[in-house]
């Protein structure tokens, strides 16, 4: 708050100055400003445009699908730059990036830097000559910020797309409504039902929320394929640990303010690549004091409440995993597949630390071991029952057959994610 | 999967380097925590090495490296030729390997000739699923097409490495492929009016990707595994009906069709007594861990007899049972058919 009142103060003593300027020596014949028509904006077809959070709270990445382009731009300026509905080209900063061949489409990737906090900004994508419609994307305190936690919206998984993506999208506009100023929306997996599927992956990018809010992509086992790679622009992604035969989809990671996020392809069942890739990353930002959280990523749930809880490729992955976790302090893990809200205890060693100091809402204060956390579906397209048995690791499961998500608060000192 | 490679290999335990193990607080006398083991892996790239290999034993999974024991360890390796070792399972191979062949050598001992017969067409049975009906359904062909090839094909060669090419071994033949075919038949006609296919199984979701890629008919899967399920149990109350009328028929050659078919009920309601009980007890056993959770968690009746599980083993089970019940007329009608002798009249003309 203070430091917004210092940055605005300043602005109005030079505006003050400036305008008492015009006031003593003015010729009002020498001021005509003339604003050049935007005549570029709208000028290009795209599709299914997305972006992902990029390597930190200051990188955004883009990607979008065009036709018979040949090269991706990205122009971003601020929103207050704005004339009109013109696009402020004089101030805006362009960024260029890579294309790829798609299934007849030209895959665009770009990433944007120098973004800084909380701030409104405008952009289209184009080839440098056409260009997109405007749209905007706001920053927010990245010490101090929320984003939502979706679970597999499957488009096509219930049989009916249509039906899939009206869930999706009021999950979205619900979740945001609710939620305003969310920084990013946290995806692990699933996001589509077949892999090879063009409609499905236009259903699931059509919510236009996708074009302003960044969205974390992660592999699920109905992602896993073909065209994973040319719909996300993800950060640093892995060509070493994680990849599968599909490529393009190997581990990343990305920070935002205090917390460092690494997001596994758990469909490479090798431990071993994961663990190689958490402790690189882990060993780069070991020395940086900001980073306070460790969150890692994947698709499938290694502690669940459903029916996939007990398959024994899923047992076969928590006994893998796990000592990885505990091995690495991660502090969050946030799963999906399992179609059922879960929350387990605390975890170390497999089991669950029941004794920890827990303030007067209810939180833990200082836990030890891991929470892991399991999502339910996004928008309706699949629910599972839970299994009959219960299980010694969970503290909480929740299926109630309609879309959810979860808001999860980030600080410096603490992470608050509600069950309600 | 690139960049790394899982394998699951056979190794040895030599030494028990590390362990921290306690009871679990859910299950007495089962161990979890963790061990390291310096094992000898015997099989795969890693041949010989000795490497160091952790454990992780939990309730659900515990298994208790010993010095000497014979585990399976996976073996998961990155490309650039780092890798490690952990522990998946006790091996058990050595053990099932023992019972087959205990099962073998009881079925020499005890049936001789006709036990080298029988197990010989057991042997075929499977490599009847393996190289023809697996690869079939794999390719997208209708599964009970390919389950009624692979029922006639286990029938027919093992009744003929029993009885040779005889007029007993085509009874029973056609007695077991038509009870069969029976089976499948009241299971699809059922599954039909309760809303019942391979969707509703707890692979169903697996096997839709799979299908995605091959063509397999997930539906048609529940009504072609009948088939197969029922077939050990079919063919055995086929036979018994069979060669009681053979013999019926040596010594009493001029025993019409008709007594034939009587006499045929006659044994078949000896035998159904027991033989009815084979299927119902089959799946029940299968289903007990089902049942048990049922009982304790109280589930209302009305849900219970509806979850698709219930209603899959249920309606299986009844169908394989019903099918068995109704060979004994069946396989009757046949073979007194065939195995009369006809009469002097028939004959000239």
């Amino acid at each position: 708050m203070h430091f917004h009142v210092k940055k605005y103060g300043l602005s109005i003593l030079v505006g003050i100055a400036l305008c008492s300027a015009l006031f003593v020596g003015c010729d009002d014949s020498n001021n005509e400003e003339v604003v050049a028509p935007d005549t570029t904006s709208g000028t290009l077809e795209i599709s299914d445009l997305v972006m992902q959070p990029g390597g930190d709270a200051s990188k955004m990445n883009f990607c979008w699908y065009s036709t018979d382009t040949t090269t991706s731009e990205v122009q971003i300026a601020l929103e207050s730059q704005m004339v009109g509905t013109n696009f402020p080209l004089s101030s805006a900063i362009t960024y260029t990036g890579t294309i790829a061949t798609s299934n007849g489409y030209i895959s665009n990737k770009v990433t944007v830097e120098n973004l800084n906090e909380n701030t409104d900004y405008v952009y289209r994508v184009g080839d440098g000559t056409h260009f997109s419609d405007i749209y905007t994307l706001s920053t927010y305190d990245k010490s101090d910020y929320h984003f939502i936690y979706v679970g597999d919206p499957q488009m096509g998984s219930s049989g009916d797309i249509t039906s899939d993506e009206e869930g999706w999208q009021a999950t979205l506009t619900q979740a945001l409504t609710t939620f305003p100023e969310t920084s990013f929306i946290l995806g692990v997996g699933d996001q589509v039902n077949s892999d090879d599927n063009e409609d499905q992956y236009a259903a699931f990018l059509r919510p236009a929320e996708l074009s302003s809010i960044p969205f974390t992509a992660a592999v699920g086992n109905h992602d896993v394929g073909t065209l994973y790679q040319y719909h996300y622009n993800v950060p640093n992604a892995s060509t070493k640990y994680g990849t599968t035969d599909a490529e393009g989809d190997g581990d990343y990671a990305f920070t935002y303010g205090p917390a460092l996020f690494m997001v596994l392809n758990s469909n490479n069942t090798s431990g071993l690549s994961h663990e190689e890739f958490i402790k690189e990353v882990s060993d780069a930002y070991a020395h940086d004091d900001t980073i306070i959280w460790k969150i890692v990523v994947l698709h499938h749930s290694i502690y669940s409440s459903a029916r996939h809880s007990d398959d024994s490729s899923i047992i076969t992955r928590r006994s893998d995993f796990y000592p990885i976790f505990d091995k690495y302090d991660i502090d969050v893990v946030m799963m999906g597949h399992d179609h059922v809200y879960t929350r387990s205890y605390q975890m170390l060693g497999d089991e669950a630390q029941k004794n920890q100091t827990v303030n007067a809402d209810g939180a833990v204060v200082n836990p030890t071991g891991t929470l892991y956390v399991t999502s339910n579906s996004a928008s309706g397209s699949k629910y599972y029952d839970f299994e009959e048995n219960d299980t010694a690791y969970r503290a909480v499961r929740w299926q109630g057959y309609e879309p959810s998500y979860s808001n999860v608060q980030m600080r410096a000192l603490w992470i608050i994610c509600r069950d309600s | 999967m690139s960049g790394a490679t899982v394998h699951f290999e056979r190794a040895q335990v030599l030494q028990i380097q590390d362990e921290t193990l306690h009871d679990s607080d859910i299950q007495k006398g089962l161990k979890v925590g963790s061990q390291t083991l310096l094992v000898k892996i015997v099989t795969g790239e890693h041949k010989g090495e000795t490497v160091s290999a952790t454990n992780a034993l939990s309730t659900y999974n515990s298994v208790v490296g010993k010095v000497g024991s014979s585990l399976i360890v996976i073996v998961d390796q990155l490309d650039n030729g780092l890798f490690k070792t952990r522990v998946y399972n006790y091996n058990r191979i050595p053990y099932m390997y023992m019972m087959a062949l205990l099962f073998f050598g009881a079925l020499l001992l005890v049936g001789r000739k006709k036990g080298f017969m029988a197990s010989l067409g057991l042997v075929y049975t499977f490599l009847c699923i393996f190289t023809i009906f697996l690869p079939l359904i794999l390719r997208g062909y209708s599964p009970l097409v390919a389950a009624l090839i692979l029922v006639s094909l286990s029938a027919t060669v093992t009744m003929i490495l029993l009885n040779g090419v005889s007029k007993k071994s085509l009874c029973c033949i056609l007695g077991t492929v038509f009870g069969v075919t029976l089976s499948g038949f009241i299971l699809m006609l059922f599954s039909s009016f309760m809303h019942i296919s391979g969707l509703n199984t707890g692979e169903a979701e697996s096997l839709l990707l799979i299908g995605h890629t091959t063509g397999l008919h997930v539906r048609d899967i529940l009504y072609s595994g009948i088939l197969i399920t029922s077939l050990g149990a079919i063919m055995d109350i086929a036979m018994s009906i069979v060669s009681s009328l053979y013999e019926i028929q040596v010594h009493s050659p001029h025993a019409s069709q008709k007594i034939l078919f009587q006499a045929g009920i006659h044994v078949g309601r000896d035998i159904i007594g027991t033989m009815s009980n084979t299927l119902i007890l089959a799946f029940t056993g299968t289903s007990l861990n089902l049942l048990i959770l049922l009982a304790s968690y109280s589930v209302e009746y009305n849900q219970y007899m509806n979850m698709n599980s219930t209603a899959i083993e249920i309606t299986q089970a009844m169908a394989g049972s019903l099918a068995l019940v109704l060979t004994v007329p069946l396989t009757a009608f046949i073979s007194s058919h065939i195995l009369a002798k006809k009469t002097l009249e028939q004959n000239i003309l």
